[in-house]
């Protein structure tokens, strides 16, 4: 669709100091790509090559002072952008590194709040890079390094080679969790396939969710799994009163480099199947059963044996979160076993990480009225929180696919292509944010069809 | 005289026409009118002479881009600003540099001579500096806490009015030492300042699609909003009359002659106009003439509220600057094609 966009594409980097961003740039501009690309590069950046147009800025950041304080804009960016689009036939396109702390909001709302921006480019992408080995500590230090997450549309894991298969896997899950839009790449030192981040096109919600299909069912029928490395002999699983006096729960088997990932969709389909009830004293084979655990059956502490033909890995996935059982497995000498890797599942609230995607489809069109109406309010009450919103729409009578996207409290669409002839006619839409309420955001987004 | 960019009318004949190597950044006529300096975005300086459009002098100018162009009220020192982190200063009889005046790296996006005192004002990021008609660094100053977006002296005082996010400040420089300084804040991005030439008021096209000002000495503000985006341009009338706003294809008219028209509904001059870049009053005609960015020329008479030209593309790319001459009926033109050319307009 943007072929037939005269705007000049911007992709916008983002990374915390140390990521690989620089090395990331570095690469973009001595690669063979065709295009000409003009950099605005933060002001500790630092290009190792020399470049025409290569252009410093000082992150200044201001409020549009209209009556929404998460709305502010980079000042410097509109300056540099606006003297570079003096200059549009020297390049094909704009790079944009942003510091390491900086929060993506003020250059993404750039691009929709002002207008001779708005006239001129296009923000094509935000690109994240990722390090491994340290973003789990900047996930805990501060907000910047989720809202770099939670804003890109392709997230660069960075540095593979200092951790190990699982961790990344782990990683991928937990980034997956906060943004379910992004794509996700692996690689050392930068060495990045640049088509996967140049002309991303902004609304190829298609793709993304291609690329994860369940990203738009992220609910599961388990809140809990956990990988535990079982001992031959006879472990234990140990649980206490808790909330429901049932609880359901599989174990499945899985090889050391399998990923909690990928057996949560084979969890799914035995939580569907005809559940095996057990009570306390029973034994448990971990090879991919569905057991129904009857806890009410005997008070106080329940004891299931757990019975493993061998020695291997399984993941206990738990209808309930462990600590509302006291769930624990101990080994054969009664000490407890910890697990190698545990997730909590559910309403996208994993870890710690508030930040979440939250994704719908719908067969029926959208009223599009009361979708303005209703994204209105919503954003007006909550703007803050919601750090991207993306659209594909099938609105009521328009023979158009309709298009948008929005960062905090703006939002923008578009007609793009007539939708096909064997085309379905979904609208689907996504929400990446801070503390996002599936149920009520499912139930407002159903209101707007016809 | 050939015919690069522009093309012929009737209304108005082309004087000259000059071509630079990229758009056009910026233009300053001479105030003896004798030459117009145009600044191509990427950097360099062509002196033009008003009479025939001979270049007879090209500076390099500014590596990365100039920006803005300033001459002294004597008409005997041109300065212009750039992306190097310098403003330069610039004879019109010699082909070299006069004076370098640099101050670190940020963009020098203000250059602006007093007119009374030969002061010459430089505005870095958040830096104000002041240097002698020596070259010689006076004073720098750091009153805002985001960068500067605009200078404008006072036509009576020696007053200068510096804009940026949240404040406009006011300086008095009478006293070169230590200009007695006032503030006048405003909760958003102040991005275009203008006195009227009767000193009276003080206008500011804002990042918030407003129009704010201040009377001046009372301070006292007034606002005008219902733009439908930012300001491009700002230009007063000689008269101090009208002021002229342009947002978008919108040229608007704001009757000034009983004071700030606050709750007015002002005039809308009839386009029709693409997006407007620039707006430009005669300084005695009452002319306006706007540009805008598919090449197409307007020139308004105030006095009986007609066309004088409507010249759609006039340039054949977009149009940066206008520049009346400033006692002749000849108005500078300068398009993001690169072209620069003069017309003059009949009686």
């Amino acid at each position: 669709m943007n072929t037939a966009d005269p705007r000049i594409p911007v992709t916008v980097l983002t990374g915390f100091l140390g990521a690989g961003k620089t090395t990331l740039l570095n690469r973009i501009l001595t690669e063979q790509h065709g295009q000409r690309i003009a950099v605005i590069e933060n002001e500790f950046g630092e290009i190792g090559i020399d470049q025409a147009l290569v252009v410093n800025a000082e992150e200044e950041i201001f409020e549009m002072n209209n009556g929404c304080l998460c709305c502010t804009v980079r000042g410097d960016l509109i300056r540099i952008l606006g003297n570079l689009m003096k200059r549009r036939d020297k390049f094909d396109r704009i790079l944009v590194e942003t510091t390491g702390l900086a929060d993506p909001g003020p250059v993404a709302q750039t691009f929709f709040m002002d207008d001779e921006v708005k006239d001129n480019l296009r923000l094509d992408g935000i690109v994240t890079v990722v390090d491994c080995k340290h973003v789990a500590q900047h996930l805990e230090d501060g907000a910047e390094c989720r809202e770099q997450i939670a804003f890109a549309d392709t997230l660069v894991l960075n540095k593979i080679d200092l951790v190990d298969d699982a961790e990344i896997n782990a990683l991928a899950t937990r980034l997956r969790a906060m943004n379910g839009l992004a794509k996700i790449q692996r690689v050392q030192m930068a060495q990045v396939d640049l088509t996967q981040i140049l002309d991303l096109g902004g609304f190829d919600l298609k793709r993304a969710l291609d690329l994860n299909p369940a990203f738009l069912e992220p609910e599961y029928p388990f809140e809990w799994g956990g990988w535990y490395a079982l001992p031959t002999g006879e472990s234990v699983l140990v649980l206490e009163d808790g909330p429901d006096p049932e609880m359901g729960i599989v174990l499945l088997p899985v090889s050391e480099h399998d990923a909690l990932a990928t057996d949560r969709e084979r969890a799914r389909d035995l939580f569907s199947a005809d559940a095996i009830a057990v009570s306390p004293g029973d034994v448990l084979e971990p090879d991919a059963r569905y057991y129904r655990l009857r806890l009410a059956a005997k008070p106080g502490l329940k004891h299931f044996p757990l019975r493993p033909n061998a020695a291997g890995h399984v993941v206990f996935f738990t209808q309930h979160h462990p600590d509302e059982f006291a769930l624990r497995v101990l080994d054969s000498n009664g000490q407890p076993l910890q697990p190698l890797y545990s997730h909590t599942y559910n309403a996208g609230h994993t870890h710690d990480d508030s930040v979440s995607s939250v994704g719908f489809v719908e067969e029926r069109p959208v009223n599009p009225f009361k979708l303005n109406l209703w994204l209105s309010d919503l954003l007006r009450d909550k703007g803050a929180d919601i750090f991207r919103i993306k659209g594909v729409l099938h609105l009521t009578d328009n023979a158009n696919r309709f298009v948008f996207q929005g960062v905090h409290m703006l939002f923008d669409g578009q007609a793009d292509r007539p939708w096909q002839a064997d085309e379905r006619r979904l609208s689907q839409m996504v929400f990446i944010g801070r503390h996002l309420d599936r149920a009520t955001l499912s139930a407002g987004f159903r209101d707007c069809l016809d | 005289m050939t015919n690069m960019g522009v093309e012929q009318t009737t209304a108005a004949r082309i004087r000259w026409a000059v071509e630079l190597a990229d758009g056009v950044q910026d233009l300053a006529w001479s105030p003896d009118g004798r030459w117009l300096v145009a600044a191509g975005v990427s950097g360099s300086l062509k002196l033009i002479a008003s009479t025939t459009g001979a270049v007879d002098r090209e500076w390099p100018g500014h590596e990365g881009g100039t920006l803005k162009l300033a001459w002294s009220p004597d008409a005997r020192r041109l300065a212009s600003s750039g992306q190097d982190g310098c403003a330069r200063v610039w004879d019109p009889n010699r082909d070299e540099e006069r004076q370098r005046l640099a101050g670190g790296s940020d963009w020098v996006g203000c250059v602006s001579f007093s007119p009374y005192t030969g002061l010459l004002i430089t505005a870095a990021g958040k830096t104000l500096r002041a240097w002698n008609g020596d070259g010689h660094l006076l004073r720098a100053i750091q009153p805002h806490t985001s960068t500067i977006t605009d200078l404008a002296w006072h036509p009576q005082q020696p007053l200068l009015a510096s804009s940026a996010f949240g404040k406009m400040h006011l300086w008095d420089w009478r006293s070169l030492e230590s200009p007695e300084e006032r503030i006048l804040p405003h909760p958003t991005s102040l991005l275009i300042a203008r006195w009227s030439p009767n000193g009276r008021y003080l206008v500011c096209g804002c990042q918030d699609n407003s129009l704010r000002g201040w009377i001046w000495p009372e301070s006292q503000d007034f606002q005008m909003s219902g733009y439908a985006s930012k300001l491009a341009a700002l230009a007063w009338d000689r008269a101090s009359h009208w002021l002229a706003t342009a947002d978008r294809e919108i040229v608007t008219l704001w009757d000034f002659a009983q004071g700030p028209p606050m709750g007015q509904t002002p005039l809308d001059l009839d386009g029709p106009l693409d997006i407007v870049r620039d707006l430009a009053f005669h300084p005695s005609q009452p002319w306006l003439a706007a540009g805008d960015r598919s090449g197409g020329l307007l020139v308004w008479s105030l006095s009986d509220r007609k066309h004088r030209l409507v010249w759609h593309g006039a340039l054949r790319g977009g149009f940066q600057r206008l520049a009346w001459h400033p006692q002749e009926r000849l108005l500078a033109v300068g398009g993001e094609d690169g072209t620069v050319a003069a017309f003059e307009f009949a009686r």
